[in-house]
């Protein structure tokens, strides 16, 4: 044992042993409320008081955790790993958060934080009937999340060792194996950690997981709902808490999602919000099951229609938010995804509790399925119901979650099957061509249902409305087609479909203007609309504006697809790029960002100016990660401007190049005088001179000959004189060149041949200096604030109901 | 009960077709051998960057050219074009995926990428001292 020197060991431990403490309350917590559950009447208050001391140290446990290793980022303890490897002393303060769930371990605290806070949410404001299903699938849940963090080698006979979970207290020499850690004072040699991830070191990190996890979390309580209801046959009662649940978790997840995707369109350089990267689709699978849940919910609530579908959306949601984690985390992505964990050996445990949960709905389902009430009574669903149409788009849902699911598990299946595909070549256009006709479904469908009764509606009024809305729809369509030009039929038929959404849900809503506060549905379907149709003029009509018309042909045998998209422009001169003159300024450096200066001017046909804008967009040049470019914008209100630097001198070897001399070159002169042009300058030759002056004493003494060339060099710089100087002594040539510093030239008198009466001056001229410059890409983006003004709308939406639906369930509660 | 059959068949057959539909346009991971096998048509090849062959970017020459040789997982080196700029962190990255085609130029194959994937398992959670 070395006595290490320095260490500050108790915080480690406390947040090692609490998060047993969390583990074990966790499994106490379950095997009560799960008695409370499935036990006799009479037991139930018993086993449920048990449960709750059992989740309240489960909190404690859990919060301390979180306290320890918060405590330990923020005082910079690098002898722990954690703190080591996501934190840095330059790291300002408001990003300790995100190194806090950069790594694993922290993002698992996270989303076992929100299970608390939701769960202890969940005990103060709800009645008691619901109490032990949820709260067992909520213990369960944190069991198996809280088991992520444990770090326990167990020694298992004829199996030998098994890991359970990685905890995020080991220490930094347990870790990792150098020399160093021979010393017993090797702490003080460790100045500093690794530092966070700069991609992360943006607001929007901050912001954007703390919400995707909340969603993640939220999800865990309408499987909760579903399982009590199963268990104890509750099928009518656990429709209103589960659908004000679900709308939760809708609008948590959605705004995480939406969050992420502004995230990549402010600060990603990969042009765009969204790029079908598996981790995206990840989070975007258990919210397209959680909508189409809403809407089986909120179908059965009214007519009793759907039950088991309804059933299977809630709870598939939840387990593919477990599969969106075990494909993130597993390191089954491998290749597929830029942006995934690395794997920690957790994907055992991964897979267990995927599939777990997956057992638990497999079998409560089986159990129950001859049981559940579905609604047979008229023979014939009628196709002029709300419900029907409700039911045919939550189904349309799932079809689009599938194709997500499939192209996206690829991996999975590689690593199951053992083969070797690999995602469609283009893959961005593979998921459009599937989820572009989906969208036009269910704006066109999501729109006329609301304008359809539960029940039954009368056919004629509803035909006569869709041929109004139709005709309204296909004139914006035709206005917008061809303003924006498109012409592919399909993009019409969004540009339609999203335009019958607008039209019908304002319609919807003016009709409905008296209860405004209850339309959170209306105002979600608009926002939809709106954001499909900023989504498909933005991706369609998506232009490089930087395409680059010089450098080496390509050649025939190269489709335009492969343009050349990157455009270099020196300091202090200009190029054109969408109607704009942008001049390179020069950059600077502010904290780790080296910031690009260009000035935008656009300039009227009489050359007056009418803008001007000064844009910074900026790049980390990190010692690790090479250059990183976040881009910068200018929003116009029907357009972004978009760009981002793709390539820099190295400012490095910029600061260091000396200036090198080019390779000589002989130039042949009248011996009696001359003039050589050059590039830059001109070269006026006097004429050989044999008489040197004093300063050649030493060198002309004793030798057969000795002449020099008088030369006048003329440039922007003005003009200079050279002397190179030609010596034979003793049968030897020795040459003296002269040089300037400041046209940057350097001249040797090489040889006279006294018979042609020529000279050879041997010429060398300095290289020019390294210019600065940057490469850059730009893009423009119409309509793009479609995009953020329809996410604004549908969240928005979302919030409303949340708050109607909260006030009719209170309601409810009271009555009851 | 009659619409509802449809609707599941109706289901039930777009979940097959997006089945077939992704099994069909996958593309796969091969080694160039393969992919010249095959000149025009879409792969992914997965490899590691020739270190012993120069790396070509010269973004005053021409920002939008970048060519290196990728020995792929059989050991293969090809030269690999790209029409754009140098990824980011390229040098470092331990493990290139290029996806694209072979195609002839000049008598000689050489491998078109559209898209340069780089992956750095050590990106920032490099754990040396």
């Amino acid at each position: 044992m070395i006595p290490y020197e320095g260490e500050l060991l108790w915080p480690g431990n406390l947040g090692h042993g609490a998060v047993i403490v969390s583990f074990c309350a966790a499994l106490l917590g379950f095997l009560a409320y799960g008695h409370a559950l499935q036990g006799h009447k009479l037991e139930r208050g018993r086993w449920e008081t048990w449960g709750r001391w059992a989740y309240g140290l489960h909190s404690l446990a859990v919060f301390t955790v979180i306290g320890v290793l918060f405590g330990i980022i923020y005082t910079h303890r690098y002898e722990y790993h954690y703190a080591w490897s996501h934190a840095s002393k330059a790291l300002p303060v408001r990003y300790i958060l995100s190194a806090f769930w950069e790594g694993q371990e922290g993002s698992f605290l996270l989303w076992i934080f929100w299970h608390v806070v939701l769960g202890l949410f969940f005990l103060a404001t709800t009645g008691r009937r619901w109490e032990a299903g949820v709260m067992t699938v909520l213990c369960l849940a944190q069991l198996m999340l809280s088991s992520m963090l444990l770090g326990t080698l167990f020694e298992i006979p004829f199996l030998g060792d098994l890991k359970i979970g990685s905890s995020p207290f080991v220490l930094l020499r347990e870790t990792l194996q150098a020399p160093l850690f021979e010393r017993p004072d090797y702490l003080q040699w460790i100045t500093d950690g690794n530092g966070l991830n700069p991609l992360l070191q943006n607001p929007w990190m901050v912001i954007h997981p703390p919400v995707l996890f909340l969603g993640f979390a939220a999800c865990t309580i309408p499987f909760g709902y579903a399982v009590t209801a199963l268990v104890r046959r509750l099928y009518r009662e656990w429709v209103g808490p589960a659908l004000a649940w679900s709308l939760v978790a809708v609008l948590t997840l959605g705004s995480g999602i939406i969050m992420g995707a502004a995230w990549a369109y402010e600060s990603l350089n990969f042009g765009g919000y969204w790029a079908w990267d598996p981790v995206e689709n990840a989070s975007l699978l258990p919210w397209l099951f959680m909508v189409g849940a809403l809407h089986g919910l909120h179908a059965y609530s009214k007519s009793g229609y759907s039950l088991k579908s309804t059933f299977m959306m809630v709870m598939l949601g939840f387990v593919l938010v477990l599969y969106a984690t075990f494909l993130t985390r597993s390191g089954i992505l491998g290749e597929s995804s830029v942006h995934s964990f690395t794997d920690l050996g957790l994907s055992g445990q991964l897979l267990a509790f995927l599939l777990l949960f997956l057992a638990v709905m497999v079998g409560l389902l089986a159990l129950r399925w001859k049981e559940i009430p579905s609604k047979e009574k008229d023979g014939e669903e009628s196709g002029t119901s709300r419900e029907f149409w409700l039911f045919v788009g939550s189904m349309t849902l799932v079809v689009s979650a599938f194709q997500i699911l499939l192209t996206t598990s690829i991996p999975v299946f590689n690593a199951v099957a053992g083969t070797n595909m690999a995602p469609p070549a283009d893959v961005v256009s593979y998921y459009n061509r599937w989820q572009l006709p989906i969208a036009v479904l269910i704006l066109l469908m999501g729109t006329t249902a609301f304008r359809l009764r539960f029940g039954r509606s009368e056919p004629a009024p509803v035909l006569r409305w869709i041929m109004v809305m139709t005709s309204i729809a296909v004139v914006m369509t035709l206005l917008v087609g061809y303003t924006q030009q498109i012409g592919y039929w399909s993009y019409l038929l969004l540009i339609f479909a999203s335009c019958y959404a607008l039209v019908g849900n304002l319609h919807q809503l003016y009709r409905a203007r008296q209860r405004v506060s209850t339309q959170g549905g209306l105002f979600a379907h608009l926002g939809f609309g709106l954001m499909m149709l900023g989504v498909l003029v933005s991706s369609s009509r998506k232009e490089v504006v930087s395409l680059n018309l010089e450098g080496t042909p390509l050649g025939s045998n190269f489709s335009p697809a492969q343009a050349r998209e990157n455009v270099l422009i020196y300091q202090d001169q200009s190029k054109t790029m969408a109607g704009y003159q942008v001049t390179y300024q020069g950059d600077s450096i502010a904290g780790p960002n080296r910031y690009y200066k260009l000035d935008f001017q656009k300039k009227d046909e009489n050359g007056r100016l009418v803008y001007q804008k000064t844009l910074y967009p900026n790049a980390q040049i990190n010692p690790k990660m090479g250059l990183i470019a976040s881009p910068a914008t200018m929003h116009f209100w029907d357009h972004d401007l978009y760009m981002h630097v793709t390539q820099v001198p190295d400012p490095e070897n910029f600061e260091q190049k000396s200036r090198l001399y080019a390779e000589p070159v002989l130039h042949y002169l009248d011996a009696r005088g001359d003039t050589l042009m050059l590039k830059e300058s001109l070269v006026i030759f006097e004429g050989l001179q044999t008489q040197l002056d004093d300063q050649w004493a030493e060198e002309t003494s004793g030798a057969e000959a000795a002449v020099g060339a008088p030369l006048r060099i003329r440039n922007l710089q003005g003009e200079f004189r050279l002397m190179p100087v030609y010596v034979l002594r003793g049968g030897v040539e020795f040459r003296y060149p002269d040089q300037t510093q400041e046209p940057g030239m350097r001249v040797e008198l090489q040889k006279i041949d006294p018979q042609t009466g020529q000279v050879a001056l041997s010429v060398q001229t300095l290289q020019p200096a390294p210019r600065a410059y940057v490469v850059l890409k730009m893009l423009r983006f119409p309509w793009i604030n479609a995009v953020w003004y329809g996410s604004f709308l549908l969240v928005g939406g979302l919030s409303l109901s949340v708050m109607h639906r909260n006030r009719q369930y209170s309601r409810e509660r009271t009555a009851d | 009960m009659k619409r509802s059959a449809l609707l599941l068949l109706l289901l039930l057959g777009t979940g097959l077709a997006i089945l077939v539909s992704t099994l069909g346009e996958s593309s796969s991971y091969v080694d160039f051998e393969t992919a010249a096998t095959e000149p025009g048509r879409s792969f992914h090849v997965v490899g590691t960057l020739n270190r012993s062959l120069p790396l070509v970017y010269d973004a005053e020459k021409d920002a939008n050219l970048l060519q290196f040789a990728l020995i792929d997982q059989k050991g293969l080196s090809t030269t690999v074009l790209y029409y754009g700029a140098k990824p980011q962190d390229f040098e470092r990255s331990e493990q290139v995926v290029v996806v694209g085609a072979m195609q002839m130029q000049q008598g000689k194959p050489v491998f078109v990428a559209d898209q340069i994937l780089t992956k750095c398992p050590s990106k920032y959670t490099e754990d040396t001292l």
